[in-house]
């Protein structure tokens, strides 16, 4: 443990950089909080409750290439036809995948409980069978200093959903506010090193102040289908935000990108959906599953909550709070799956 | 396979876009297909004015007498009609401006401008690409679409989608009015990236709910009757069907 100064908070982000560390953090611009690459470490902002994004942004971006494959197009008469190797035969090349170059590692650097759990639940869904090779190269020697959270907002509610625990293997550092100073605990032998302390340590948990408290005992499947969320959604413009802006949402789309220049060369390219989208839930023939936004919203809900649970022993949500506070007329969910009760 | 591009009334910023955005898929346009005809850079080819294409896309509202006569030849000698930029999909700025202004009797005989009508109220049309001024990424994933013989796609988002991918506060809670949430997206947020409300000009999203819109705008203190100006400015006659005026 280690009582630091601000300047020596900005020397661990320095430091982190000199060990070849891509390190992101949160840092405001435009009247919010983002986490951004800290290029500049002063550029570190400490005081904050949530952030637009969330480490999910760094580790399943909001677009990237899979994979580029060679296609048969030529241009007849007719046009440009493109062949399509899984439509008609076998692809005439082998496709090599095109894992995203190595960035050197990834560091989170004062990050909320939350949005560590947030990372906890994306392994859940990315690294188990079968392993998503793309999500796994990011991940790979991750560092994370975790900020204590002192109070949330009124849209947190993290010890509603055990968001506000650090999961074990989940710290490097922990960082808590005192005073003017902070005090650094180092939580894993990386951790240690960089405060060249021996041994790491067990820190005693420390838990945010809540404003609002829940129980979610209306979280699953039967209440969320039997209730009418039609009221809530009154001004649900459906315009997706709550999915973008959610730590643990992490539904894309896959689609082939094709040049003029050069058609026999495709490019296909991993890009973010959302289930409030139409896209996400239609299929060939015009048909789409999730009509209204009724549906979609109890989707999510079921996805965030039993559905979760049922597949990753974890619930979706943890807690954070952006997809009220971001969306544009703050539709609160919560009272849909629990009750206030402090 | 024969192109042809024609221009109708308009400021041509939607050909001209796709010269200046298209890069090095310009070559690729002009090597892989007949250019037929394209306003602005060649004259029609083979003696017609309207020379016989498999797609023809038409930039422009209709708002001359000789517009409407253009647009029926077009479409008789083009397999697929594409409408490209709001002017064509919507009538754009002119469709309403149109409407408030009183015409002199002098413009309806000598210029024989009448209301300004997007493609739609005169032709069937095939796909509208929108935009103010169009999208040329838009315009080739359409464009190699129809020639593989598939419908291209309209985006099923609205503005605020690509708007908080791009990790922007929202404008509605600095108290500026933005039409994002009930405009149809593809644009990347270009404005509201740089700070400046959305004002649509991409028409309404598919799956636009003026009510909930206007339910959002009082939620954050907003006046509705601030808003209608808004929606008519670039939306024209799409934003009157959702409006169901
Ligand atoms: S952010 Fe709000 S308005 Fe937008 S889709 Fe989600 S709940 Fe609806
Ligand atoms: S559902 Fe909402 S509160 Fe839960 S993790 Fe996602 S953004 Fe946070
Ligand atoms: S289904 Fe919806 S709620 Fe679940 S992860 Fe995907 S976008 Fe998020
Ligand atoms: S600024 Fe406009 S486009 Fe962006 S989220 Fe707000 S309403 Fe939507
Ligand atoms: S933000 Fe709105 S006004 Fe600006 S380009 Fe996009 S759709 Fe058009």
């Amino acid at each position: 443990m280690a009582k630091l100064s601000w300047h020596e908070i900005l020397d661990l982000v320095q430091d982190l950089r000199k060990r070849g560390f891509e390190v992101v953090g949160p840092s405001s611009e435009g009247g919010v909080v983002k986490l951004v690459p800290l290029e500049d470490a002063t550029k570190l902002e400490i005081n904050y409750v949530r952030t637009l994004n969330s480490p999910k942004d760094f580790l399943l971006p909001n677009k990237e290439r899979l994979f580029r494959y060679k296609s048969t197009a030529t241009i007849t008469s007719y046009g440009l036809k493109i062949r399509f190797p899984t439509v008609e035969g076998p692809c005439p090349i082998t496709i090599v995948p095109e894992y995203s170059p190595p960035r050197g590692r990834l560091a989170f650097f004062g990050i909320h409980p939350c949005m560590v759990n947030s990372i906890r639940y994306l392994d859940k869904v990315m690294l188990s069978d079968p392993v998503d090779p793309y999500y796994r190269a990011r991940r790979e020697g991750l560092f994370i200093a975790v900020l204590e959270c002192e109070e949330g907002d009124e849209y947190c509610f993290c010890k509603s959903v055990d968001g506000d625990k650090v999961p074990k293997g989940y710290a490097d550092l922990s960082i808590r506010k005192d005073g003017d100073s902070f005090i650094v605990s180092a939580r894993s032998p990386i951790g240690g090193n960089l405060l060249t302390e021996e041994g790491v340590e067990e820190i005693e948990e420390f838990s945010p102040k809540m404003k609002e408290e829940y129980i979610l005992d209306t979280a699953n499947e039967k209440s969320i289908e039997s209730k009418d969320p039609a009221d809530l959604l009154e001004s649900c413009t459906l315009c997706s935000s709550c999915t973008v802006v959610c730590p643990t949402c992490y539904c894309s789309d896959i689609q082939d990108r094709f040049s003029l220049m050069d058609p026999g060369n495709v490019e296909r390219v991993r890009i973010r959906m959302s289930c409030q989208r139409r896209g996400y839930s239609s299929i060939a023939g015009g048909v789409t599953f999730l009509k209204t936004k009724n549906e979609r919203f109890k989707w999510r809900m079921k996805h965030k909550f039993p559905f979760s649970e049922k597949m990753y022993n974890m619930l979706g949500c943890v807690g954070c709070g952006n997809c009220i506070a971001f969306c544009p007329s703050r539709i609160d969910f919560r009272g849909f799956v629990g009750r206030r009760v402090a | 396979m024969k192109l042809a591009f024609y221009s109708l009334t308009s400021c041509e910023g939607c050909l001209t876009t796709l010269i200046t955005k298209l890069g090095p898929d310009i070559e690729g346009l002009w090597n892989n297909f007949d250019i037929d005809y394209f306003k602005l850079v060649r004259e029609p080819v083979g003696g017609s004015r309207f020379p016989k294409a498999d797609i023809a896309f038409v930039e422009g509202a209709v708002v001359t007498n000789l517009d409407r006569e253009h647009l029926q030849e077009i479409r008789k000698n083009s397999r697929f009609v594409v409408a490209i930029g709001t002017c064509a999909s919507s009538g754009n700025i002119a469709y309403t401006a149109s409407r408030n202004v009183k015409l002199g009797k002098k413009a309806l005989s000598v210029l024989e401008v009448r209301e300004a009508e997007p493609l739609s109220s005169v032709i069937a049309v095939d796909f509208e690409l929108n935009g103010c001024p169009v999208n040329a990424d838009e315009f080739i994933d359409a464009l190699l679409r129809l020639v593989n013989g598939l419908e291209p796609i309209q985006p099923d988002f609205s503005v605020c989608y690509e708007c908080k991918l791009s990790g922007n506060a929202c404008l509605l809670d600095k108290g500026q009015l933005c039409l994002g949430p009930i405009a149809m997206g593809g644009c990347d947020a270009a404005c509201t990236s740089v700070g400046s409300p959305c004002f649509g000009c991409r028409g309404p999203y598919i799956e636009a709910d003026l009510e909930a819109y206007f339910k959002t705008l009082e939620k954050k203190g907003l006046k509705v009757e601030d808003a209608k100006p808004l929606l008519y400015m670039f939306m024209g006659k799409k934003i009157k069907e959702v409006l169901k005026e």
